[in-house]
């Protein structure tokens, strides 16, 4: 009866020494990649550097790509609407040929729509108030009145007022040096006609390099000689429970001499449009995946030459006791370490990147998915370079150790 | 297994290998006994089949025929995973060209052998090891910093310290000058009766016959006294 306790104090305890003794060997092989990793530094230095290249490459290249994409819309997507009466066969909002606002008039006797704004948009040049140079400006006008809400970037509530007075405009505050603009209630010219800058929009940069300036329907047809009653696009937003597509139907049989898109169609057209014209996306996406077969072929190659170099003793290793698996995971510690090396020199260099870009109004877009995304596919790619190293490991045989 | 039983015994070794010129036999009928405390040296020409020798008894490669019994468990035909089970627990090895891991410390480097071997890591029981072969004092070195003298001593003790029933060392003195050798053997002999281990020693070096028990020479695939 005795017996019993006790076997159980002896099985508890050869269990806590087996325990031991695997924590132990397990630290130990993590501790033997990182002094290999930190005896070798050097040489581990190109495969850290390789990696961190491809990612940095491919978050910047991700960034750029993604705010390519923001900034081609930037202006239709500010608008709170849900369907656009757009010229019939339109290639993109920034090839809009103004038509007479007769359809406007038709739209807001449809059934479930709540706000319809006209809209202006077309290039015009700006004189540089202290030079005399030019600028090209992309002027969009809509009818504040209608209540449809146009997003400046800035809270704005009394912007519809402000930009009713003639020739008041808005600017973006990162294109107000490019437009000579130091302040507020400086005056310029747009097509010979005087205007004065009483507001500053934010994150409104334009793909095309013109600035984007805004105003009231009237100002713009001015400004852009636009023959009245002419609108370049109707912006409208159903009621609230309105059935969006459904009114498009509607709309369409009301106005066949025009389309009728609803906002994801007409963001969707100009983003096709734009990329499949310039080409941005797959350009994009083909150096940054030349990146990751950078960052691929650096770690294979390190890991591969040197898991060549150290056959012998890894061959001494495992005649020792050493199985397979904790020589892979010898080699998988240190590919991790080199990955999460990398990866911080990346991350660094990406946001110091990234602030200076911002500073020069380049648009860089990395959102959290991204950052995962890149951080994801360079791991896979770290972890597939390391595989030919593994396969050699697996291969090897302790016998090996004395042929050296 | 009874106490006077041979801690390493391998009967009607039997080892061919093909060449393109046509088979090899390189071990033919061989058999041997090695007790523990006791040191054997191997010597023979050059490709006469020391290392293969020295594979088969480590449970490295299998032979032909033949059977070999480590501390009373036969290996020859045992089960790859039975082998790889077996190996540690049983051998220690020492190579010609010391294979330590050059980023670990002598230390570390026994210590990574007692952790490989699913042995339990006692500080004394390291610092016993280093200290039987003069290393107790470079404990702390990288194998860079070392001789090569000092380099196979630290190879030694990492072979050692778990305690093996049977050493198998190739070639143990090939890399080093006449006095580490001279003074390895020495330290190596006390060693292995301080520690009752069987040795198995592979080696062209008249210098370690001093401390050999029994010499033997491989030609014609077969052993001589």
């Amino acid at each position: 009866m005795e017996e019993t306790p006790f076997s159980i104090v002896g099985t508890a305890r050869q269990f806590s020494l087996a325990a031991n003794i695997g924590l132990g060997r397990l630290a130990m092989l993590i501790w033997t990649a990182l002094r290999i990793l930190w005896h070798e530094v050097f040489r581990y230095l190109g495969a850290v550097f390789g990696l961190g290249l491809a990612l940095f490459l491919v978050l910047l290249q991700s960034g750029f790509y993604f705010g390519f994409r923001r900034d081609i819309t930037v202006v239709q997507d500010s608008f709170a609407a849900d369907l656009w009466i757009t010229p019939k066969a339109l290639l993109t909002f920034d090839y809009a040929v103004a038509f007479d606002d007769a359809a406007y008039w038709k739209a807001l006797n449809i059934p479930g729509i709540a706000q319809a704004a006209r809209v202006i948009c077309d290039l015009a040049l700006w004189r540089i108030p202290d030079t005399g140079g030019k600028e090209s400006v992309q002027v969009l006008g809509m009818d504040f009145e209608s209540g449809l809400r146009f997003d400046f970037g800035v809270p704005a509530p009394n912007a519809p007022a402000l930009l009713r007075a003639d020739g008041h405009i808005f600017v973006d505050a990162a294109d107000a040096t490019r437009l000579g603009v130091k302040q507020l209630g400086q005056e310029a010219e747009i097509r010979g006609r005087r205007v004065r800058v009483v507001g500053f929009m934010r994150g409104k940069k334009l793909f095309n390099t013109s600035c984007l300036v805004v105003t009231d329907l009237n100002n713009a047809r001015r400004l852009l000689n636009v023959t009245p009653h002419h609108v370049s696009f109707v912006a409208l937003r159903c009621a609230p429970g309105a059935d969006p597509a459904k009114i498009a139907e509607r709309l369409r049989q009301v106005i066949p001499e025009h389309d009728v898109l609803t906002s994801r169609e007409l963001h969707n057209l100009t983003q096709h449009y734009w990329q499949s014209c310039t080409g941005i996306g797959p350009i994009l996406f083909l150096s940054a995946g030349l990146a990751v077969l950078v960052g691929f072929f650096t770690v294979l190659l390190t890991f591969y030459l040197l898991t060549i170099q150290k056959l012998a003793v890894l061959a001494a290793l495992k005649a020792l006791g050493g199985s397979t698996g904790e020589l892979a995971l010898l080699l998988g510690t240190q590919a991790a370490l080199v990955f999460l090396a990398g990866a911080a020199l990346a991350s660094g260099a990406v946001v110091l990147a990234q602030v200076a870009l911002t500073r020069a109004n380049i648009s860089v877009i990395i959102s959290a998915g991204t950052w995962a995304t890149a951080f994801g596919l360079i791991a896979l790619a770290c972890a597939v370079a390391c595989l030919p190293s593994l396969a050699r490991i697996r291969r090897l045989e302790p016998a090996d150790a004395f042929r050296a | 297994m009874n106490a006077l039983d041979p801690i390493l015994k391998m009967e009607g070794i039997e080892k061919t290998f093909a060449e393109p010129t046509g088979p090899l036999r390189v071990l033919v009928g061989l058999s041997l006994a090695v007790h523990a405390g006791e040191v054997v040296l191997l010597q023979g020409p050059s490709g006469s089949g020391k290392t293969t020798l020295l594979q088969i008894a480590g449970a490295l490669l299998r032979a032909d025929a033949g059977t070999v019994h480590l501390a009373g468990v036969e290996v020859n035909q045992a089960s790859d995973a039975r082998r790889t089970v077996v190996r540690p627990r049983h051998l220690g090895f020492v190579f010609q060209h010391f294979h330590l891991v050059d980023a670990l410390s002598v230390r570390e480097n026994v210590l990574l052998g007692l952790r490989l071997k699913r042995q339990p890591v006692e500080a004394r029981r390291v610092l016993d090891v280093l200290d039987l072969l003069g290393m107790a004092g470079k404990a702390d070195k990288l194998p860079r910093d070392l001789s090569g003298g000092e380099k196979q001593r630290a190879a030694f003790a990492r072979a050692l310290a778990p305690r093996p029933d049977v050493l198998l060392a190739d070639e143990p003195t090939s890399q080093l000058d006449a006095h580490a050798a001279e003074s390895l053997a020495d330290l190596l002999r006390d060693a292995v009766r301080c520690l009752n281990v069987a040795a198995l020693i592979a080696t062209h070096d008249v210098r370690l016959h001093k401390v050999a028990d029994r010499i033997l020479t491989l030609r014609d695939g077969r052993l001589h006294e």
